[in-house]
């Protein structure tokens, strides 16, 4: 789902430009003169357009954190699929606020908006990449563990102890974003040493049957997410509040944007 | 962590809109040059409205000029755009040195004039704009809006107004000089075109080729020739001749016929009648009138009929000529008479023969009616002027002379009345006849019948004359009016007429007392020697200049008290009867009764 969603994202903005190759690509006095200008102009029936359907996105992108609000309720849909229409509409509103202002900043408002969206875009992206990153529970080490003894007996103690002879780090629930960064190479650092330890007690490739290969391999990644869960936690957790904050800017500039236009009786169809 | 947060995020935005001399918040972009006065978030309400985007009505406000243009639906403006939104063509926020206004076709000179509703054909077609649109905005450049589309608004008028200034009349824009003669209105130039010069070739008079300005036109022969070889000169053709003709002058000659009118009796006699030698020429029966009339008049008017008859009418004059006339008459008007209308004595009810020499006019009655209805047929024969002139009825010459004809002579006071005094009756007040003849028929009797005796015996006559009521004849020798007396007025001491209560004329007291208060208290009435005023006073004052001391008195006046003032001993004081008064019987013989002793041993 989320290709598709990207592909649509992707065609909408190969539509919109191609729709407007010809003008956006013309100096703003000889916009004027094009005869499309009244249509794709910020304030012309395709441009408001635009910029209504991104508004509108962007109210339905917020949908997602009363989601957020109700994590529990699963008759509402998974995370995932809210969280992948909160990227999609995102992205969409982004893709249209572009197409919308002619790719043209002219005024503070607009330029703040912009920035806005690029930074929340920006940190959204990354927020994503960060979510992927993380471990989705700790049960994954303990799983991995139990597959080992199964396929070697007896392996599991001495893995154990290692692990627990390198423990993850620890951060704090409200730990900063900056401490959350600092920390990224103490968990790195531990993720690489229990690779390092756990792989000397791997018996060679030819003597281990693929059973107890895909066992040891399932322990590494395990190992190293528990390593890096903690502090990817915080991160992440950090991470948004910098999504919302920059998130919540853009809202207020596009509403001092759109309640400007509203008033001077730039309603598009309304 | 939050604060430097906020702190980059604001630095970021600063950073945004530095490049922003006006720190714009909301404005999409700079206006024009042209609107560069408005610019900056504080003017958006200049051009924008609330829920209306841009109204045209806010960019009238300023460019009043196009306002009026599109109102008339004139002008480029006012026949392609009216309606349409300003911003539809002059697009805003798009930079400082945006073009505002874009023209169609690109240029102005490449503009379809005729969207301006001023089609360029003929000779306008290659003149560059600059030509025309002369008028220059506030920022120098062209101004296109406002160019008036009269012709003298670019070109100067040769004519000096005199043809108006709609030049199409007679011009388009193909060329000057081949303008429409057929459209010209000739009567708005110099010399209008009348009868036969109206349907005249241009070429006749312009010459060809056509010469426009400096054609001789102030007489008639700096086009024609003439005829009559000089014989009239100085007069000028149209003083017999005109337009509508070289033969049609007959009336305007009658009009303008030397010496002589030709209108009225004239108008129906032929030029031939008289002019036998040719019209040219004078009759050869002569010029005077009464060569061809004959005289009628037996009053002496000469011979110039014209004094009187100059519009050639035998009757129906002007009242005036005859009035003026009438001093030669053997009835001159005078008085009134100059003011009546000539119908009044000449009807036109009478036959002419009989409405003027056979009139009779000897007697006033020929004309006026009698109004006293021959009360006077037999004072003067009847005749009117024994009272009245011709200066009118009113006032009548019948005075205090003439009245001394009738019973009644006017004389004193009655000569000043005024007839209506004593003839009173209602109009007409003209029933003279006045039997009244005693006094107390006209006048009432203010003395009761104090008089009747007198009254009796010879009426009011006997005090009175016609000369003054109040002078009358009375004998005063009963009471004779010596000194004062002589001159007090009567009323002093009878009294005065008021009313029903007449003035008392007898038994009016004699004595001193009965008019005069004593202002000696009594002194000398009540106590011994009673004295009487005639004893002291005289009519003539009441003071007494030469009173004898000695004689009248029981003290003589010796010394030095002969010379001393009267009120030096006699006093006002109040009397034993308590009246005021200056006391005059003193009681006094001793010295010391008025003089103190200096002697005295206490006055040392």
């Amino acid at each position: 789902m989320p290709y598709i969603l990207g592909l649509l994202v992707l065609l909408a903005a190969v539509a919109m430009a191609r729709r407007g190759w010809s003008f956006y690509g013309l100096s703003l006095e000889d916009r004027v003169e094009h005869p499309d200008f009244r249509k794709l102009r910020p304030s012309g029936s395709i441009g408001m357009g635009y910029g209504f359907v991104a508004a509108g996105l962007v109210i339905l992108n917020l949908s997602y954190l009363v989601r957020r609000l109700i994590a529990g309720s699963n008759r509402l849909g998974s995370m995932r699929v809210w969280l992948d229409l909160h990227v999609f509409t995102g992205l969409m509103a982004a893709t249209l606020v572009v197409f919308h202002s002619a790719l043209q900043l002219r005024t503070p408002i607009a330029k703040t908006s912009a920035a806005s969206l690029a930074v929340v875009v920006l940190t959204g992206l990354i927020g994503r990449f960060l979510y992927a990153l993380t471990p989705p529970d700790a049960s994954r080490l303990r799983l991995a563990l139990d597959r080992l003894e199964g396929a070697a007996p007896g392996a599991r103690l001495q893995a154990t102890a290692i692990l627990d002879g390198l423990p993850a780090p620890r951060l704090p629930a409200n730990a900063s974003l900056v401490r959350s960064l600092i920390s990224v190479p103490r968990w790195r650092k531990v993720a690489a040493l229990r690779a390092s330890a756990l792989r000397v007690l791997e018996p060679p490739r030819a003597e281990a049957t693929p059973e107890v290969r895909a066992a040891w391999r399932e322990l590494h990644k395990a190992s190293t997410a528990e390593a890096r869960a903690s502090g990817m936690a915080a991160l992440l957790r950090s991470w948004r509040g910098l999504h919302r904050f920059f998130a919540l800017l853009m809202l207020i500039a596009v509403g001092v944007h759109a309640g400007i236009a509203w008033h001077y009786g730039y309603r598009w169809i309304f | 962590m939050p604060r430097l947060l906020v702190t980059l995020v604001v630095c970021a935005l600063v950073a945004m809109t530095a490049d922003r001399a006006e720190a714009q918040l909301l404005s999409p972009g700079p206006l024009s040059t042209a609107h560069a006065s408005i610019d900056g978030d504080d003017h958006c309400d200049e051009c924008h409205q609330s829920g209306k985007q841009v109204v045209a009505s806010r960019c009238l406000a300023c460019h009043q000029d196009l306002r009026a243009r599109l109102d008339a639906g004139a002008g480029l403006h006012g026949k392609q755009y009216k309606g349409q939104a300003c911003e539809n063509c002059h697009v805003e926020h798009i930079g400082r040195k945006a073009k505002l206004v874009r023209w169609p076709g690109g240029a102005p000179d490449k503009l379809d004039h005729d969207l301006t509703g001023w089609p360029l054909t003929g000779k306008h077609e290659p003149v560059g704009c600059a030509k025309c649109h002369t008028k220059q905005s506030p920022l120098g450049k062209t101004q296109y809006v406002g160019t008036k589309a009269t012709c003298a608004s670019c070109h100067k008028d040769p004519h000096a107004n005199r043809f108006g200034s709609d030049c199409k009349k007679c011009h388009d824009d193909r060329a000057w000089g081949d303008f429409a003669k057929d459209k010209f209105d000739h009567a708005q130039a110099r010399y209008p075109l009348t009868g036969k010069h109206a349907p005249v070739a241009c070429e006749k008079c312009h010459g060809t080729p056509a010469k426009w300005t400096g054609v001789a036109f102030g007489a008639c022969d700096d086009c024609h020739d003439d005829p009559h070889a000089g014989e009239f000169k100085p007069k000028a053709c149209a003083a017999c001749h005109q337009t509508s003709g070289w033969e049609s002058a007959s009336d305007l000659m009658r009009d303008q016929h030397p010496w002589l009118s030709l209108r009225n009796g004239h108008a129906r006699v032929g030029c031939k009648q008289c002019h036998d030698r040719g019209n040219d020429k004078p009759p050869s029966k002569g010029k005077a009138c009464v060569d061809c009339h004959k005289a009628v008049h037996e009053a002496p008017f000469g011979n110039r009929c014209d004094g009187c008859h100059k519009a050639i009418k035998w009757l129906g004059l002007p009242e005036q000529i005859g009035k003026d006339a009438h001093p030669k008459t053997a009835y001159p008007l005078e008085g009134k008479h100059q003011q009546v209308r000539c119908a009044s004595c000449h009807p036109k009810a009478k036959p002419a023969s009989a409405r003027y020499r056979q009139l009779t006019f000897d007697r006033c009655a020929a004309c006026h009616a009698d109004r006293h209805a021959g009360e006077f047929a037999t004072r003067a024969a009847g005749e009117c002027a024994a009272c009245h002139t011709v200066g009118g009825f009113a006032p009548t010459t019948f005075g205090p002379p003439q009245h001394a004809t009738t019973a009644f002579v006017l004389d004193g006071r009655h000569a000043a009345t005024p007839c209506a005094g004593c003839h009173t009756a209602a109009r007409p007040r003209l029933d003279w006849r006045q039997p009244k003849r005693a006094c107390a028929e006209c006048h009432a009797n203010p003395h009761g019948d104090q008089f009747a005796k007198e009254l009796a015996a010879g009426g009011c006559a006997s005090c009175h004359a016609t000369d003054d009521w109040h002078q009358p004849r009375i004998d005063h020798a009963t009471w004779p009016l010596t000194g004062k007396h002589a001159t007090t007025a009567c009323a002093r001491c009878h009294g005065e007429t008021k009313g029903a209560e007449a003035a008392a004329f007898r038994g009016v007291p004699r004595t001193c007392d009965g008019c005069h208060d004593d202002v000696h208290g009594g002194q000398f009435r009540l106590s011994p020697p009673v004295r009487l005023c005639e004893d002291c006073h005289t009519t003539a004052r009441f003071t007494l200049p030469g009173f004898d001391h000695a004689a009248m008195t029981t003290y003589r006046l010796e010394g030095k008290h002969a010379a001393v003032a009267c009120a030096r001993c006699h006093l006002p004081s109040e009397l034993r009867n308590g009246v005021a008064a200056t006391r005059y019987r003193l009681g006094y013989r001793a010295c010391k009764d008025c003089h103190a002793n200096p002697h005295r041993e206490d006055a040392r």
